[in-house]
C-alpha cells in the first residue's frame, strides 16, 4: 500500500482497560457470530441462486445488508441515511475513510463493490469480499477490455457497482481528488442505458470527547487494533451516508467532467455536515 | 446506565437498583432461580415471600435489567450483584471470603470488583439479555477504574466425583498464576483425572455456560473447588485480569507481524 494516504500523526490509543475488554467481548462474539453466520447462511443461498440466476444475486444480497445494519446494531454505532439511493444500474461512488465503510453501505442499498485484486486473497475479509460478489479489479492497462466486459456483466443486470475514487482511505476529514481511471469505464457506449452514477457521502461522527478521526482507518494502522479500539468504546458515535442526486453518465463529456462533478457533491455532502469547510 | 446507547430496544435497561421496588424484584428473581429452580437456602431467604437474600447485600451494588413492558415488582429479569473493594473494605469482606483465601488478590494492591448472583429470567435466557447485563457491567468497571474481576461461579450438585471432569480440566487448562491463585479454604482437589483421559467437549459440555463466558474472555480458576451444602452447589473462583489480557493481546499483535 505504498500509495495510501498518510496524515502527519495518528491517535493514540490507550490501552484496553478491563471494562473495555469486557465490551469487546460483549460485541465481539455477536458481531463474528452474525458475521461468519451471516456467510455461511450467503454460501448456502448461492448454491442454489447460482446455478438458477448466475450474476443476478435476487436473494443473498438481503443477507448483507441485513447483516450490515445488524453490526452497527451491535457496535452501538447510530447508522443513518439521507437521500434516496438509486434503483436502476450503474455506479456509486464514495469517499473511503474506515473499513466500516464497507458496512455502511451496504447496510442501505444492495451493492457490489469494486476493489483491487489483492483484496480476494486477504485472509477473513477476502472471502467476505468474494461471497458477497465483489468486482475485483487489477490495475494494469491491459486488463481494461476484460474489465469493462465485467462491468457490462453486472450493469446489465441491473447491480450498482461501488467504487472509492480517491483510491485510499484517509481520516475521513477530507476529500481527496477523484482519480478519473474507472470513470471512464463508465462512459464506454456500449454500457447499457440510461447508466448514472451516484455520488455518496460517509460521514462519520466520533463519540464524544474522541479524536473527531475516532473510526477513520487510513496509512499504515493495522486492522486488529483498530477494531478493538471500535468494539471497546464506552460511548459510540454515528455514521451517515448521504445519498446525492445520481449523475447522467450521458451529460457529461468526458472522464473528467464527470469524475469532477461526482467529487462535488461528495464534498458538497461533506460540507454540509461540518466535516470539511464549505 | 442505558446498556448500548440507542440501539437497544427502547423496553430494556440495565442500571443499578435504586429503590426498594428493584431490590425486591431481584431478590424474587433470584429466589425463582437459586431456591426453587436450583435448590438452593440459606439463613436470610424468604420463603414466605420468596425472596433469596443474604447478610451481603446491604453491601453490594446490584446491577438489574429491568423490561418495562413486565409488570412493576416483576420488572426485573436479569440480576448481577457487584462488590469493590472499598465496599467490600467498609463491610468486612469480601462474599467469596468465607470460601476463598483472596491474599494473592489483597497483595496486588489493584482496584477489584468481586461478581455474584448472576442469574437471568428463564424466559430470556439465549437471547440478548446477558448481553445487556455485561454491558451494564462494562461501564460500572470503566466508572470504578476496576483492574481485577473475580468471583465465584457455581456447578449444580455437591458430588465432585460426578463433576470430576469438568473440574479437572479447569485445573489443567485454566488455573491461575501464582500472583492471582486464591486457593480454596475448604480445599476440594480440582485435580480428579489426568489430563490424557479428560474428554474435553464432555467436559466443557457440563460446564456452566457463565463459567464457558469467563474462560473465553481470558480468565482463570483458583486452586481447589469448594463445596457449598446450603446451596446445593460447588465452587470454583474465577479470576479476570486486565494485565494479561492487554499481555495476551500484545502476543497476538507480534506474532501476527513475525509470520
Amino acid at each position: 500500500m505504498s500509495k495510501s494516504w498518510q496524515s502527519p500523526d495518528v491517535p493514540v490509543h490507550e490501552p484496553l482497560a478491563l471494562g473495555d475488554w469486557l465490551r469487546v467481548f460483549v460485541r465481539g462474539f455477536p458481531l463474528a457470530l452474525l458475521v461468519f453466520g451471516g456467510l455461511a447462511l450467503l454460501l448456502l443461498i448461492r448454491l442454489a441462486e447460482r446455478p438458477l440466476c448466475g450474476v443476478r444475486r435476487p436473494v443473498s444480497p438481503y443477507v448483507t445488508q441485513t447483516v450490515c445494519r445488524g453490526a452497527f446494531l451491535i457496535l452501538g454505532i447510530r447508522w443513518r441515511m439521507t437521500g434516496t439511493p438509486m434503483t436502476g444500474a450503474g455506479a456509486v461512488v464514495a469517499n473511503h475513510s474506515s473499513w466500516l465503510d464497507i458496512f455502511a453501505l451496504n447496510a442501505g442499498k444492495r451493492i457490489y463493490f469494486v476493489s483491487k485484486d489483492e483484496v480476494a486473497s486477504w485472509p477473513g475479509i477476502g472471502w467476505l469480499a468474494r461471497a458477497t460478489g465483489t468486482v475485483f479489479i487489477r490495475r494494469d492497462p491491459k486488463e481494461a477490455p476484460a474489465q469493462l466486459a465485467v462491468f457490462r456483466d453486472r450493469l446489465a443486470v441491473g447491480h450498482r457497482l461501488l467504487f472509492f475514487p480517491e483510491g485510499t482511505s484517509t481520516d475521513g476529514r477530507r476529500v481527496l481528488p477523484f482519480k478519473t481511471t474507472l470513470f471512464a469505464a463508465f462512459l464506454d457506449p456500449t454500457l447499457p442505458r440510461p447508466l448514472h452514477v451516484q455520488p455518496v457521502s460517509v460521514i462519520y461522527t466520533a463519540p464524544k470527547g474522541e479524536d473527531p478521526r475516532f473510526y477513520g482507518w487510513w496509512g499504515d494502522m493495522e486492522f486488529g487494533p483498530h477494531l478493538l479500539t471500535a468494539l471497546a468504546a464506552r460511548r459510540q458515535g454515528s455514521v451517515t451516508v448521504a445519498y446525492h442526486p445520481p449523475l447522467a453518465v450521458d451529460d457529461y463529456q468526458d472522464r473528467k467532467a464527470l469524475a469532477k462533478a461526482a467529487e462535488h457533491s461528495v464534498r458538497t455532502g461533506m460540507a454540509a455536515a461540518g466535516v470539511i469547510p464549505a | 446506565m442505558n446498556a448500548s446507547g440507542s440501539t437497544t430496544s427502547p423496553a430494556f435497561e440495565v442500571r443499578l437498583a435504586t429503590d426498594p421496588a428493584d431490590l425486591l424484584a431481584a431478590f424474587r428473581l433470584r429466589y425463582a432461580v437459586f431456591v426453587t429452580e436450583l435448590g438452593g437456602d440459606g439463613p436470610l431467604v424468604d420463603h414466605a415471600n420468596g425472596l433469596e437474600k443474604d447478610r451481603f447485600d446491604s453491601a453490594f451494588d446490584h446491577l438489574v435489567l429491568i423490561d418495562y413492558s413486565r409488570a412493576e415488582g416483576d420488572h426485573v429479569v436479569g440480576v448481577y450483584r457487584v462488590l469493590t473493594d472499598t465496599a467490600a473494605a467498609a463491610f468486612g469482606q469480601f462474599y467469596s471470603e468465607d470460601e476463598y483465601d483472596l491474599t494473592p488478590l489483597r497483595a496486588s494492591g489493584r482496584r477489584l470488583l468481586e461478581l455474584g448472583r448472576s442469574c437471568v429470567h428463564v424466559d430470556y435466557r439465549g437471547g440478548a439479555a446477558m448481553y445487556h447485563l455485561w454491558h451494564g457491567l462494562a461501564d460500572y468497571v470503566t466508572a470504578h477504574g476496576i483492574e481485577i474481576l473475580f468471583g465465584v461461579a457455581s456447578f449444580h450438585g455437591t458430588n465432585p466425583a460426578a463433576l470430576a471432569e469438568p473440574l479437572s480440566l479447569l485445573h489443567h487448562a485454566h488455573l491461575a498464576p501464582d500472583d492471582l491463585r486464591v486457593r480454596s479454604k475448604a480445599y476440594q482437589s480440582m485435580d480428579l483425572m489426568t489430563p490424557t483421559r479428560i474428554d474435553r467437549r464432555a467436559a466443557m459440555l457440563a460446564t456452566p455456560a457463565l463459567i464457558k463466558a469467563y474462560l473465553r474472555l481470558g480468565g482463570f480458576v483458583g486452586d481447589g473447588a469448594f463445596i457449598d451444602h446450603a446451596f446445593n452447589t460447588t465452587d470454583v473462583c474465577l479470576v479476570l485480569d486486565t494485565a494479561r489480557l492487554n499481555d495476551a493481546q500484545r502476543a497476538i499483535y507480534t506474532k501476527a507481524r513475525k509470520t
